[in-house]
């Protein structure tokens, strides 16, 4: 750039400077008039990587270019509900990540989970037309853990540790959610004493031990243990002396009932009866999912087989 | 021995050469524009590389090894048979070719011990070149930062 250029460039800056912001008082509408006006040749001062007090993402920050289309209270709430929308999303990636922490942890399946939220599709839940269920995410606690159940699963502390991981607790968040919503049907399954596991904790173990030493229990407590709460405790929690211990063998310990030779060379094999379920076991390590049936465990394993070999597939390809 | 030691570097070379020349060849997927001109710059910089190398060791007066079985006797690097997906490319490729900046290490030390000053001042270049490909595969193969 030449001199003469340069010349020109700078004395228009400085002839720029002093006509705006501040020295332009006509053709300008009142809201122009409210906020200082970005000079054409505006060049931000102070601005630095470190140390500065202007944000160096938005030098331009505190004047406007053109007219304002919005008032800024609006502005303002959209970054509130920006914020919020954040803070909910971040809540929400954390308790599903802790849920599944907590699954992971008590090798608990999904099988409440997806009961639930079958049965909730289906519509197949119902109501108690005599002992109408309650309303509110606070009566659902209090009333679950009103009943014996609830009460009894508290107190006991096996099942205070199985409690939150047995899926209820997914399932008595969804169904507070749903309450909320007004639908009723997700009352039901708060009922099972999913939810004062995590969301109501202190106040359902107070009002359960309240009720339980008046002997008033929640009206159709049986009703919802039968219907729903039978997942989250099964296996049933025997009496003290007479639960299994760690060496206490199922009889379908002793053998497989199929084994399966994968790729590699790694034998997986398949325990159990028609009557517990089957599980799938590759040494020591057990899978987690129990089956119905065998036909279900032999298709897991074939699906996984598959989805191995397509892994390696991918991976690598062979050049002949 | 230099000698012996610039022979192992040149069957690896080779083999790198190769390796780098069929992932050229072969690399698919989005980014295959990007990547098959990259293994080719290795492949062709590997390529230039050889025949200096050879002609070294016939300096130091032995004979250079010049055959696909006394290349593989030698070679640091071993072949690729299969066809990796192209991450998996660059991954091996980068660790080759810390092998090669290894054997060339060790290369530049005996040079500089034997005083033959002319091979190591070669052998820093190659040091120098098989370093750039170093931060260039690095840089590849960091996802966390796409």
């Amino acid at each position: 750039m030449s001199n003469d250029i340069k010349n020109i460039l700078e004395r228009l800056a400085a002839v720029e400077g002093k006509l705006t912001p501040t020295s332009v008082k006509h053709g300008l509408n009142s809201q122009q008039r409210e906020v200082p006006q970005l000079p054409a040749l505006f060049k931000p001062k102070n601005i630095r990587a470190l140390g500065s007090r202007t944000d160096p993402a938005n030098p331009m920050d505190g004047y406007m270019v053109g007219e304002r289309d919005q008032p800024r209270g609006n502005a303002l709430e959209e970054a509130i509900a920006e914020i919020e929308e954040d803070m909910i999303s971040k809540v929400k990636k954390d308790l599903t990540k802790y849920l599944d922490h907590l699954e992971k942890k008590g090798h608990v399946s999904n099988e409440l989970k997806n009961k639930a939220r079958d049965a909730i599709e289906r519509g197949e839940v119902e109501e108690d037309d005599e002992n109408p269920l309650p309303k509110t995410p606070g009566e659902f606690a209090a009333g679950a853990a009103g009943g014996a159940l609830g009460y009894k699963l508290l107190s006991n502390p096996i099942v205070q540790k199985a409690m939150p991981i047995a899926g209820a607790v997914y399932s008595g968040y969804d169904a507070i959610n749903r309450a909320n919503a007004g639908d009723r049907v997700g009352s039901a399954i708060a009922a099972a004493g999913a939810v004062p596991a995590l969301t109501y904790p202190s106040l359902a173990v107070q009002v359960a031990r309240d009720k339980y030493k008046t002997g008033e229990f929640f009206p159709s407590d049986e009703k919802i243990k039968s219907t729903y709460a039978r997942s989250v405790m099964e296996p049933p929690i025997p009496p003290a002396n007479q639960r299994p211990t760690a060496n206490t063998k199922q009889p379908w310990d002793h053998a497989p009932v199929k084994t399966y030779t994968m790729e590699d060379g790694t034998c997986l094999e398949c325990y159990g009866d028609d009557q517990t379920g089957f599980e799938i076991r590759n040494g020591e390590n057990v899978l987690p999912t129990r089956f119905p049936n065998i036909d279900h465990a032999d298709m897991a394993v074939k699906i996984f087989q598959k989805r191995r070999e397509a892994n390696q597939n991918q991976d690598y390809l062979e050049e002949r | 021995m230099l000698a012996d030691s610039l022979k192992t570097l040149l069957a690896t070379n080779f083999a790198y050469y190769l390796k780098a020349q069929g992932f050229h060849w072969n690399v698919e997927g989005p980014d295959f524009g990007e990547l098959h001109a990259f293994f080719q710059a290795i492949y062709e910089d590997a390529y230039s590389a050889l025949d200096p190398t050879a002609e070294y060791i016939r300096y130091l007066g032995e004979y250079s090894p010049a055959s696909l079985e006394r290349f593989s006797e030698l070679t640091k690097i071993a072949g690729q048979t299969k066809i990796p997906r192209a991450r998996l490319m660059l991954e091996e490729l980068h660790v080759n070719n810390d092998q090669m900046l290894d054997l060339l290490n060790r290369c530049f030390a005996e040079a500089n011990n034997d005083n033959q000053q002319g091979i190591a001042n070669f052998i820093a270049e190659r040091l120098s070149a098989h370093g750039k490909y170093r931060w260039q595969l690095t840089s590849y193969l960091k996802v966390e930062r796409a």
